[in-house]
């Protein structure tokens, strides 16, 4: 009877097992695709918005075949890139980690999804006995929050010098058994840890302060730039403008040429900078062509306006193509003034240059071996990247907006330095040329690398970038604050098209609060500027206040 | 059997040679996409042609002008990356149109990722196929998708002219 039960036990335990194998299926991908299931989490990639998408675990995805590619594979371990089956466009970045590949067997996937479940029971057993132990947070100086991250704690204050608590006991009594010390109780070391912490506090709120005020001193000074080239064009009329147009085209033109002919890396501009500054002017010499063909086709139309002056605010085609809504650093901006100015005559020009703020004059060598001085109006930008003597706050605020990254560190570049010093290594891929190499490898020492992902933490004023290897996007944020219990950092970021900073919060983590683990997004890295002078900027703030003047002439040339 | 494997990289060496010549030679004379204000395209094609075409030259990359945004497409923002893929072809497929809506899928053969210093990252595929979706907008067809943020620039190796690209 015994033995028929036990069988029968057996068989409804098998036919369970069978049931149960029979519901688990796969996701139907296209061929070369493998089918996974998330047990963890993941998210879109589009940090630009507020439309970031959760994956819920147990959902079924695809892993595309490019996605595994070697080059993925080899130097960003474990993040991969994979769709919703049914709505493909949904795409989301992930850890391979928590994601379960099909191989053929339904078995293992349920097998999987068990093993996840034990291992996150088991963290939060092991979470909670950790946060129970009362002071390891003060005491290890990384806490140890009942939802933090799944690692060691680490050195996330920055202050090597301070010892933990329970390093300052064990050292307290006695040195080596014999030399006694002072000793160090909880009470006092706590006080230095609060002054440490708050001179530090006061560092950085100095740093984030002057990195915003550099974006301010740029946004002024581009409007200042625009108020002194646009008070000659104010009151002109239409054969006034055409006048001038035809004179900023044939200027525009004969810069581009200069521009054109240089040979990269034998000027002082930065080859990414020329590239770039050769696009721009392409775009104003072909603006103020677009605009005389406005003035032409108004004059032939017996436009009014030609004998009253102000045309280019009663003419709705001026109007219209220079429309005042954009930001003075925006890049429409700047091609306006690259055409007013040139636009001027020769003693009108000479006097507005003498006016700008964000003007560079660079040595420019032509392709006749002859060097030649040129004048280039700009948005606020270093010319020369690495340029010694920068302002440590004006470096990492030149970090933000897009259009700085594209002539001096790009994503690429400060993912690669974030590489270099964890592992002492240049990252290759990707191919480098030799002076892009050495101006990381040089830039990378001000740095201390962050490994968010071993649980360190981002303190404020850490530069937080983006980078995903197969992808042509990145992003960079500055940390104005983090909140490791709930893994939500107060990033500073450049508002797109509108040459400001705005404030954003922004999750560290796609689980949700209540996980026992949580796991840090995939492809960040974090980047702690060296609190002393260093290679590539200096601490000039705490100098000028000391030196009266000293930052009135830095304004005269602003630089981000 | 030997002379072969050795002449045989020589040959490449010459062949690469000359076509580097000829890549120079494309380059002084290249003709880049001009600025247009106005939207006169009579189909979708010709927009996703004009947009590529800016793009290619480095224009989408180096910043998209207001009066482009308004002219051509739906977006709100600007797009704004600082790298790009870099393209040695692409193909413009013909437009799918239903009502005031189209599709035109442009297909590009890829050669890598990389900015304007000349750093290059090859790419984890060599094609990359971007669907364009338009609508008729006003009587003027205009890119509504993918979103500004989510595209990124495409420069065509022989256009951009930089020494890093391939």
């Amino acid at each position: 009877m015994r033995r028929k039960r036990i069988k029968t036990s057996a068989t409804l335990a098998f036919l369970g097992i069978t049931a149960l194998a029979a519901e688990v299926t796969w996701a139907q991908c296209p061929p070369g695709d493998t089918p996974a299931v998330n047990w963890g989490y993941g998210g879109s990639d589009d940090l630009s918005g507020n439309n970031e998408k959760y994956i819920k675990p147990g959902q079924d995805l695809c892993v595309p075949k490019e996605s595994k590619s070697a080059l993925a594979r080899e130097k960003y371990k474990g993040v991969l890139e994979v769709y919703d089956p049914k709505n493909p466009a949904a795409k989301y970045i992930i850890a391979e980690s928590a994601l379960y590949q099909h191989d053929g067997s339904s078995d293992k996937r349920r097998a999987a999804l068990e093993k996840a479940k034990k291992r996150a029971a088991e963290a939060e057993t092991k979470s909670f006995c950790e946060t129970d132990k009362g002071d390891s947070r003060d005491a290890s100086g990384s806490p140890s929050a009942p939802h933090g991250i799944q690692v060691p704690p680490g050195d996330h204050l920055a202050s090597p010098a301070l010892p933990s608590l329970a390093e300052s006991r064990a050292a307290g009594s006695t040195h080596n058994g014999e030399i006694p010390v002072q000793p160090i109780t909880p009470g006092n070391l706590g006080s230095v840890r609060n002054a440490a912490a708050l001179a530090e506090q006061a560092r950085v709120n100095e740093f984030l302060d002057n990195a915003l005020k550099r974006r301010q001193a740029i946004r002024e000074s581009a409007e200042h730039d625009t108020a002194v080239l646009s008070s000659k064009y104010k009151a002109m009329d239409l054969q006034e403008l055409d006048s001038h147009y035809s004179r900023a085209e044939a200027g525009l033109n004969k810069m581009l040429q200069d521009l054109s002919s240089t040979k990269p890396g034998q000027n002082s501009m930065d080859p990414g900078e020329l590239i770039r500054f050769q696009n721009i002017y392409r775009n104003a010499r072909d603006k103020a062509a677009a605009a005389r063909e406005i003035v032409k086709e108004s004059l032939a139309s017996g436009d009014t306006s030609k004998n009253a002056g102000s045309a280019l605010t009663k003419n709705a085609a001026l109007n219209d193509l220079f429309s005042g809504s954009y930001a003075a650093t925006s890049q429409d901006a700047l091609l306006d003034r690259l055409i007013m100015m040139n636009g001027l005559d020769e003693a009108d020009r000479q006097s507005a240059l003498a006016r700008l703020r964000l003007l560079e004059k660079q040595k420019l060598r032509l392709a006749n071996g002859k060097s030649k001085i040129v004048p280039i109006l700009h948005n606020g930008y270093i010319f020369g990247a690495g340029k010694s003597g920068t302002d440590c706050s004006s470096f990492v605020s030149s970090a933000l907006p897009v259009d700085i990254r594209k002539g001096n560190f790009t994503t690429l570049d400060l993912q690669a330095m974030w590489q270099l010093n964890k592992s002492g290594e240049m990252p290759k891929p990707p191919k480098w040329s030799k002076e892009r190499e050495k101006l990381v490898e040089k830039t990378a020492k001000a740095f201390l690398p962050v490994d968010l992902y071993m649980g360190e933490k981002p303190v404020p004023g850490d530069m937080l970038v983006y980078r995903l290897p197969w992808k042509a996007a990145g992003h960079v944020f500055l940390v104005k604050d983090y909140d490791p219990k709930t893994m939500v950092a107060r990033v500073l970021e450049a508002a797109q098209s509108a040459g400001t900073i705005r404030e954003r919060d922004f999750p560290l983590s796609f689980d949700p609060p209540s996980h026992a683990i949580r796991m840090v997004r995939p492809g960040f890295v974090d980047l702690r500027l060296k609190p002393v002078d260093n290679s590539v900027c200096k601490y000039q703030d705490r100098r000028n206040r000391s030196k009266p003047g000293a930052r009135k002439q830095a304004g005269t040339h602003e630089k981000p | 059997m030997k002379s072969h494997k050795v002449t045989h990289p020589v040959i490449m060496i010459l062949v690469s040679f000359f076509a580097l010549g000829t890549i120079s030679s494309s380059i002084a004379a290249v003709q880049h996409e001009r600025l247009q204000f106005r939207n006169s395209f009579q189909t979708p094609e010709e927009v996703v042609k004009y947009y590529c075409a800016r793009d290619a030259s480095g224009f989408v990359w180096s910043g998209l002008l207001e009066v482009e945004r308004r002219a051509f497409t739906l977006w709100q923002e600007l797009p704004a990356q600082d790298s790009f893929y870099i393209a040695k072809a692409y193909e413009i497929a013909p437009a799918k149109t239903r009502a005031n809506e189209a599709l035109v899928e442009v297909r590009y053969d890829i050669l890598g990722i990389g900015d304007a210093h000349g750093t290059i990252m090859p790419a984890p595929s060599a094609e990359r196929r971007v669907t364009f979706r338009l609508v008729k907008n006003e009587g003027v067809w205009k890119i509504s998708q993918p979103e500004a943020a989510a595209i990124s620039p495409v420069i065509l190796a022989s256009k951009f002219g930089h020494p890093g690209t391939p």
